[in-house]
This record gives structure tokens, sequence and C-alpha cells, in this order.
């Protein structure tokens, strides 16, 4: 692998109608890497891959090819292939004809001689000397030869597997046959780059874990770029050289996997990849760090009385016998995962995930213990309040940190409403979302507080009040210990105690995990 | 049982019932009394005798130009403009939609009624002499295959899969080399059915054909007789010719082998995808 770029995104910007899909983009991706854009559905990684193909055109910005703008060269002209989400497999052709399809329309140049037909010409014709007619040397664009089509159809169609399939109609193939004809018919071309639009999405789970190894193997042999667009994490941990997260549009963090699993930048990306626990946090002094009504010690240095996210994975949370002079927890509940236990153990309202091989028992007091290095701090992002560990109560209300809010349930389906039982019905199936992990997003401007403590059930303290030149930005903390931050006209006075209303429809929640686990069967 | 047998019985009545003028039609081609309903005893000569009269043959001849002329017309536009509002933005598409479907359930009398009045004006006013011919008579039959074939292709273009343009693109096609090895493959069977029943509204067409037939074609210096005016304007004046007997029974059995033809192919057709997946359970190799 060596250093070129070759792709680069300048700060590109693609807007459908009024909707911003992305927003200034700046990407590098180096030659020989195998790239992965990983991001919820609808967070702009398809369209940016799409603009790669040709098949969209950056609003603004520019798109380069080594350092070449290909920003308006048309996806016919451009030397990537793209591997289609559900294939998109000439049905009227069978597999050598569509692996074929792209080698038939390829001219090469093919250097060859030309008569010139000048005087001499003729003078030499006449006097029947065709030895020494005058003659050139052109370049000719010509179609590829039968035999190097049939040769090269015949390699590509070994390299993923189905040398003995050429003459069979594509209707005859199982889903995973035709991924692979869909493969072979991309990289038959010799692309630069491999574009890769969730290729796995239709294969069942075994298929898929076979293919993602397989991939990752063609990477290595065929030593060209591969960019793929994926929603699963562990698909993108699994196989890429480097992680490209996105959401709404922009671009959270660019990293190997083990940096963005074991360094994640963000609450989101923590949050995104893998399981994991988020609390909001204070550093009190110097790489000291108070969270869970607990005092830490970390290896980040933040300015003290900071306010900052920190994240642990489940798997870096030692629990221990009750008597050390730890964080005492209770555990709440236990699934059985294989390898593994998950527990949840509760401290105070708040619960943490924790992973652990020990058959521990239920409602048994713990202590908590997690090393210095495992817990990671993250500058805290005042542009959105995120809640990542909400849930959704049977009252079908959003529970944040023990604060529960109204929350607009159809906004996790499209065409989805909520029935008279408080089930959430799609195409006539119906999903029970009582403790649905949720995550909540809310902006900054949605959230209102009042002095009349009468007008919400949740009620906070402001903890600071900040003049940003045109408005004050409020800290508040809640009875269930979570921060919320707002934009307000007004200014409060630290410790008073307010009222917390958000509108219903402000809500923005991401279901965690599929719904169709959530389905209620009648 | 019982419920079966009469199933069955309730079945073959039915087809019976269908059937029974055009058997009816096919065993008295073989007779030469002027009357069906009258046996003179087993010839074949209204056979030869259909080949050798002069006013059918040109009708048949200019029945057979005009729907052929026209459903060929129809086609291009047709899957064109299918193909055209298929990759229209949304609301222009709705606009189109909702225009081709209304000459669908339009009364043919007022399309023929609005052309004539329509060619009369412009003869009229624009070029002062009377402009029917065999082109107002191709129009008015465009005009009513058109929203039919544009009709068959469109469910076609909408089973497609949408990305099979683009990935024709990302493999090197231009967007009409996308459009002729990719698109049209998979609409054609879409683009012959449309064909065939532009084909068939045009033989049997006698409204517009009535309203909108000038001299030309076959006819010469006379208005353009087609088979439905033609057995028109003999019934009026008598019984109708014999002849017509036999032509339909050729025009019936024309059409039986054709359907005959396409039937036996499309079953051979899904029996070799079926051994193909057949053979893959059996060798369980994949």
């Amino acid at each position: 692998m060596d250093n070129t770029c070759i792709i680069t995104l300048q700060d590109v910007n693609k807007k459908f109608g009024d909707a911003l899909i992305v927003d200034n983009l700046n990407l590098f991706i180096k030659k020989g890497e195998f790239v992965t854009f990983l991001g919820p559905s609808g967070c702009g990684k398809t369209t940016t891959l799409r603009m790669i193909s040709g098949f969209e055109m950056p609003t603004s910005g520019k798109v380069f090819l080594y350092d070449k703008d290909i920003t308006k060269i048309p996806p016919y002209k451009r030397p990537i292939n793209t591997v289609f989400q559900r294939y998109a497999l000439f049905p009227h052709l069978d597999v050598y004809n569509n692996v074929a399809f792209g080698l038939k329309l390829k001219k090469v140049p093919v250097e060859c001689t030309k008569f010139i037909y000048n005087k001499e010409f003729f003078k030499k014709l006449f006097k029947f000397d065709f030895k020494n007619l005058p003659r050139e040397k052109v370049t000719k664009y010509k179609h590829v030869s039968a035999d190097v089509i049939d040769k090269k159809v015949a390699r590509a169609l070994k390299i993923v597997d189905l040398e003995d399939l050429e003459d069979r109609s594509i209707e005859t193939l199982s889903g995973g046959q035709q991924q692979r004809v869909a493969i072979a018919r991309a990289i038959v071309n010799e692309p630069e780059i491999l574009l890769l639009d969730e290729p796995l999405g239709a294969l069942d789970l075994k298929m898929r874990k076979e293919m993602q190894l397989e991939l990752k193997e063609m990477h290595r042999k065929l030593g060209i770029t591969f960019i793929y667009v994926t929603h699963d994490q562990e698909e993108a941990l699994t196989m890429s050289d480097t992680i490209v997260v996105i959401k709404d549009g922009v671009v959270q963090q660019v990293g190997t996997p083990t940096q963005i699993y074991n360094e994640p930048k963000n609450a989101f990306v923590a949050d995104f990849i893998g399981e994991s626990n988020i609390y909001s946090a204070t550093m009190i002094d110097k790489k000291k760090v108070r969270f869970l009504g607990w005092t830490w010690d970390c290896v980040d240095d933040f300015d003290v009385n900071e306010n900052v996210d920190v994240v642990i994975r489940p798997e870096d949370i030692q629990l221990l016998g009750p008597r050390n002079t730890n964080l005492l927890g209770v555990i709440k509940s236990k699934i059985f995962k294989g390898v593994h236990y998950e527990y949840i153990v509760l401290v105070g309202k708040t619960e943490i995930q924790v992973r652990d091989t020990r058959d521990l028992k239920l409602d048994s007091h713990v202590s908590i213990k997690i090393e210095p290095q495992n817990i990671q701090i993250m500058k805290k992002e005042y542009n959105i309040n995120a809640f990542y560990n909400a849930y959704i109560n049977d009252k079908n209300k959003v529970v944040i940190s023990g604060d529960e809010f109204d929350c607009d349930l159809t906004q996790l389906s499209p065409g989805s409403k909520v029935d008279e039982e408080g089930f959430l019905v799609v195409n006539k199936l119906r999903y029970n979302l009582a403790d649905a992990n949720v995550a909540a997003e809310i902006a900054l401007s949605d959230i209102e507080i009042s002095d009349d403590i009468s007008l919400s059930g949740v009620k906070g303290v402001v903890i600071n009040s900040i003049w940003k030149g045109d408005h004050y930005q409020v800290l508040l903390r809640s009875s269930g210990e979570e921060d919320y931050v707002l934009d307000t006209q007004y200014n409060w006075n630290v410790n008073d105690i307010v009222s917390i209303i958000i509108p219903k429809e402000k809500i923005k929640l991401r279901l965690k995990g599929d719904l169709s686990k959530y389905e209620e069967n009648a | 049982m019982v419920k079966k047998i009469f199933a069955n019985i309730y079945i073959y009545l039915i087809l019976l019932l269908m059937y029974l003028p055009v058997l009816l039609l096919i065993v008295f081609s073989f007779t030469e009394s002027a009357n069906v309903g009258n046996w003179t005893g087993f010839s074949w000569n209204l056979y030869p005798r259909l080949f050798q009269d002069q006013e059918i043959m040109s009708a048949l001849g200019n029945t057979l130009i005009i729907a052929l002329v026209s459903s060929v017309v129809s086609v291009v536009l047709g899957t064109l403009g299918a193909i055209g509002t298929f990759y229209l933005k949304r609301r222009n598409k709705r606009i189109v939609e909702g225009i081709t479907n209304i000459p669908v359930v339009n009364a043919e009398i007022v399309m023929a009624l609005s052309l004539t009045v329509m060619f009369v004006f412009m003869g009229t006013y624009i070029f002062r002499k009377s402009i029917f011919s065999f082109y107002t008579l191709l129009i008015g039959h465009v005009c009513l295959s058109l929203p039919f074939v544009y009709l068959s292709v469109k469910p076609k273009l909408q089973q497609m899969d949408p990305n099979l343009y683009e990935a024709a693109m990302d493999l090197g096609c231009t967007p009409k080399r996308a459009l002729a090895k990719v698109v049209i493959p998979q609409i054609i069977p879409g683009v012959i059915s449309g064909f065939l029943l532009a084909i068939t509204l045009s033989l049997d067409d006698f409204i517009i054909t009535a309203f909108l037939r000038g001299p030309g074609l076959l006819s010469g210096y006379k208005s353009i007789e087609t088979l439905s005016t033609l057995v028109q304007a003999k019934i009026k004046k008598g019984p109708i010719p014999p002849e017509m007997r036999a032509l339909t029974t050729l025009i019936f059995l024309l059409i039986l082998t054709g359907v005959a033809v396409t039937t036996i192919y499309r079953n051979q057709k899904a029996k070799k995808i079926k051994t193909h997946s057949m053979k893959r359970i059996r060798y369980g190799k994949f």
C-alpha cells in the first residue's frame, strides 16, 4: 500500500431539493485500501458512493481521481465499477454474457499500420511495388478479441468460485451465486476502484460471514482499492483497513477499526460501534473524572471543570465482591451469551452494561472497577443533546436517565402509526416497543424551560449559563443526573429549579437494532 | 365428486357457447350455399373463390397494411413514451399517465368524431381541399392503439430492477447503448404484446376507419375499403358474401396457431428453468 490518494473529495456538498444529504465532505482515500463508509441508514453514505461512481453530481465541491478532476465525467468513462445492492444482473443474459458485458463494450488501443494515400502511393501501386507502399503507424481503438474475453471471464469466474456455471441463466442461481456473478462482472473490467453498496445485505447471516472473509481475501489478491458501504458495524470492523463513520452527511471519524473501537472521537461513534456505556461527566481535577456519582482516575488530560462524555466498553468493567472500597451496584439482569454473560448493573438510577465470563447471582451486590486506561474521555459536543442510553417504556414514552418524555414513535418507521393499544403498526405488522433501546437526540433550540415547576414532570437545576453573543446557552442537570443543554433568550440563575419541556415531535429517536425483533406475535 | 362434474360441465358449456358461432362458421365455410344454415353439400370451392374475389382481396390488403403500419408507429411512439415518462419527475409523470389513461376508457366514437372535425377544419381552412386519405386513417389508428401499447410496456418497466440501467452505464455503456442493450431487452415482452394488441385493435376497427378513410392504398381513387367497412357495405345490400366465411376461418386458424406456438414456447422455457434448479438441488452443489 503506498500513500497516493486515489480518490479525493474536496468540500463536497449534495442537496436533494432543500435537504442537505452530504455536508461539506473532505475525504482522502489511499490507493489499495479497503475503505468502509459506515453509518445509519439515510446518513449520506450511499450518496457519497454514487458521487464517486458518477451517478450523482455534487451540488458543490470536487471529486478527484489521483489529481484529475472527475466531478463532471459520466460513469461510463470512469475506471470504477460497482457491485450494486441487489446485484442488478441482466436477467436476459446468461452468466458468461453478464460477466463479459463490460469487456465487450471496451475498446483498447491497438498499434497498426495504415497506407498513406498520396501521390507516391499510387505511383508505387502502378509499378506493382507493393512492398514499399507508404505506410504510417497509428493507434486504433478496437474491441477486445473473443479469446481475450473468454480468458478474462474464465479467470474472473474462477476468482469468485463459479467456474462451471458460464451458460446458466441468472434466474436459476441462488442469492449467493448471483452475488458472486455481480462481483465477477465488476472485477473482470480490472477497475482501479471497486465500489460495493451494501452487497451482502440480501444474504443470510452464515452466507454473509463467509462472503465477508472472501471479499477481504479478494481485496488482498486483486490489490485494488475497495470502497464498501454498510450500516453493519461488525461487517465494517471485520473487513476494513479504514472506516469512515458518517452521520447526517458529516464525517464523524476516520480511522482504523481498532482506533474507531478503542478511541471513539465522540459519543455517536462510541455508541454506533459496538456496545458501550456512555455517561456525561465532569473533570474535577487533573486526570480525575467524575461520573456515576464517583471519582475515577483516568489517563486523558482535559481542563479542570470541563464537562465531557465518557465511554466504557462492557468488557472493560470488572465486577468485584461488595467488600471492596469501590462504587457499589446491584445486578439487575443477566443474559447468557455463550462465551460470556451480559449483566446490567444498577448504580443509583443509572444502568451499566457489563460483560463477564463468570456466573454471578441476580440481585447480588457488586463493586465496580474500571482501569484508568479503559475510560475513554471525549469532548462533549454542545451542538445537540444526544442520549444513547434511552429506552421506550410501556406508556410509549421515552425515558432518559429516569426522566419520562412524550415522544412520537411513528418516526421510527416511515408510514407507521400507533394503534389504540399502543402498538406501532407498519404494513399491518404490530410492534411492541416497550423496553426497546433507543438513542434520542434533541436540538439545543427545542428544549424549553420554565420556572413554573408544575408545567412538566421533569425538573432540573441550572448548572451554568453562558452568553453566546445573541443568546444564552444553559446547562441543566435533571433529577436523573442527566445534563441538558439548551439555547434560550433569557438569562437563568445558577441553582434555579426549572421544569423541562420538550415538544414530542422534537425528540428524534433512533432504534438500536432492527425493528423486526420487536414484532408482536398476534 | 358430483360437484366436480357439475363444475366441469359448466366450464365446457360456457366454452361451447363462446366458440359455437366460430365453429358454425368454420363448418359452413365448406359449403357453397349463400346462407349459413343451408347445407348444400361439402365443397372446397369457397377457398379458391375467396382468393379470386378482387374486392375482398384488396380490402384484406388494405386492412393488413393499415394494421401493420399503424402498429409499428404506435409501438415505436408508445415504447419511447413509456420509457420517457418512467424516468420523468413524479409530478409530471402523474400528469402524463392521467392523459394516456383517458383514451382507453373514452368511447371510440368520441375520438373518431373529434378527429373528423379536426381534419375537416384543417381541410377547409388550411389545405383548401379534403385531406382525408391513408394518412388521416393512419393517425386515427395510431391514436386508438397508442395508449394500449403504453399500458402494456409500463408494467414491464416497473418490474425491471431500476439499477439495471445504472449497472449498464457503470460497465461502460453510454445512456443510449444502455437503453438498447439492457432496458429494451427487459421490456420486449411488453412491447410485443403491445404490438399484437395494436394489430388486433386495428384489424377489426370499424368506427374510426369509417370516419377517417379517404382515397388511397389498394382502393386507388375510391375510398379505402377495409374488411370491416366492406362487410358493412355488403350487409346493406344483401347477404354477406359466402367467401367471407372462408376468410374468417383462415384468420381464426392463423390466430389459433399463433397462440398455440407461444404457449408451447413459454412452457418449454419454464420447464428449462425448473430442470436447472432441480439439478442444483439434486447434486447439492450449492
